[in-house]
């Protein structure tokens, strides 16, 4: 009983101690990521280089809401072809990846005929919407779809020479369905090394069908 | 007297080698101007027939405009060659487009993931193409993009047993 009543009250503050932090730990995952298996994945590109001296990138407006923090971005695009900004938020060191990309006036005619164009990312929140303090809204990469998300003839080939050189041994054939109400593409692994699973290999030939530039544009910003 | 009458042929003969210099080039000119009619005419007639089968932009045309893109297949056409990504939203590993075609002014819905999975491509109150098998990517037919659109994706174990739904792309 002594021993019992001995051992009770530091028991007792490390069992506070700990819960505290557990607490505080699953606020901070939730708050910042819903957890779901929704949670949006990075986009993952063949990096052709970083811009030289970096995108230019001017914050228009941040606005937080309940569910989410939404940016404006009007960013420099390397050239005129249709570039996707890939941008994550970071509050209390968790990054939150952007879960929609929305290009501002995207029916204007003249939006795609000049580099300069504005987009309006949302981070997803969790339900209580807690958030506030500072962050870090930070650009990672610009990332392009090759064929514009077609495997074209003309794609497969720049595939192909890409892989040459990150797999060599690795090759496929890409099989188009079309004209059902839509259609799809799969792709027929014909070969591969003995060390990867077909899912790498699709992985791998995804990526490598998709041009990525990293970018190093980042700012502090206030969330109220 | 005989000097004087030389004199007068020659002048007579100077007049007359002018009148038929004067002659010869009218006949010329008439030929010219003939030809020159002819030549119209053939030009207008090709630039005719030129115009008629081979329009301008014949190459460059889009294949429909609004809503006569409903219901058609992007794939193949312009409209997907000048398609861009107007809204993209993220859900795990499949992200789904909002792709807006500005030469055809229509929209269609794009799901794409790292590897191939069951997927659906969705115009919300439109239409959702159902992949019939494991795509790395699918798409649906086309709308009219002259309002708005949204679109979705879904990705699941099976056909049409999603568990991953991006929210409504709207564009």
């Amino acid at each position: 009983m002594k021993k019992i009543r001995k051992y009770f009250r530091p028991m007792l503050v490390a069992l506070t101690v700990i819960t505290i932090i557990e607490t505080a730990a699953f606020l901070v995952l939730n708050r910042a990521n819903a957890g779901s298996q929704n949670t949006p994945q990075e986009i993952d590109g063949y990096n052709i280089g970083q811009v030289s001296g970096d995108v230019q990138v001017d914050l228009k407006d941040i606005q937080t809401h309940a569910s989410d923090v939404q940016a404006e971005l009007c960013i420099e695009m390397p050239t005129l072809d249709p570039w996707n900004p890939y941008a994550t938020l970071i509050v209390d060191g968790v990054a939150i990846p952007n879960s929609e990309v929305a290009v501002l006036d995207a029916k204007d005619p003249k939006v795609m005929q000049t580099a300069n164009r504005c987009y309006l990312f949302t981070f997803p929140l969790s339900s209580d919407g807690s958030i506030s303090g500072k962050g870090v809204l930070k650009l990672d990469k610009l990332w392009l779809e090759l064929g514009r998300g077609q495997l074209t003839d003309a794609v497969i080939a720049e595939v192909r020479a890409r892989l040459s050189k990150m797999a060599p041994g690795v090759d496929f054939e890409m099989v188009s369905v079309s004209g059902k109400g839509g259609g799809g593409v799969l792709i027929n692994i014909t070969s591969k090394p003995e060390n990867m699973s077909d899912e790498d290999v699709e992985r791998l030939i995804q990526r490598l069908s998709i041009d990525e530039i990293s970018t190093n544009w980042q700012t502090e910003i206030s969330l109220k | 007297m005989c000097a004087l009458l030389i004199k007068k042929h020659h002048h007579w003969e100077f007049k007359q080698y002018l009148e038929n210099t004067r002659r010869i080039l009218q006949n010329e000119e008439e030929k010219m101007k003939k030809n020159l009619l002819r030549l119209t005419i053939l030009l207008r007639i090709l630039s005719v027939l030129t115009f008629t089968f081979f329009p301008i932009n014949t190459a460059f045309a889009a294949t429909c405009s609004s809503s006569s893109c409903n219901w058609m297949d992007p794939s193949g056409t312009t409209c997907w060659n000048d398609a861009y990504d107007a809204v993209i939203h993220y859900a795990s590993t499949m992200w789904n487009i909002n792709k807006y075609s500005p030469g055809c002014i229509a929209n269609f819905s794009y799901t794409r993931n790292t590897s191939s999975t069951w997927l659906a491509a969705e115009t919300v109150g439109i239409y959702t193409y159902n992949g019939d098998q494991r795509y790395l990517y699918v798409w649906n037919n086309m709308w009219d993009g002259t309002g708005t659109i949204c679109t979705k994706g879904h990705m699941g174990s099976s056909q049409t047993n999603y568990t991953v739904h991006t929210t409504s792309a709207c564009a």
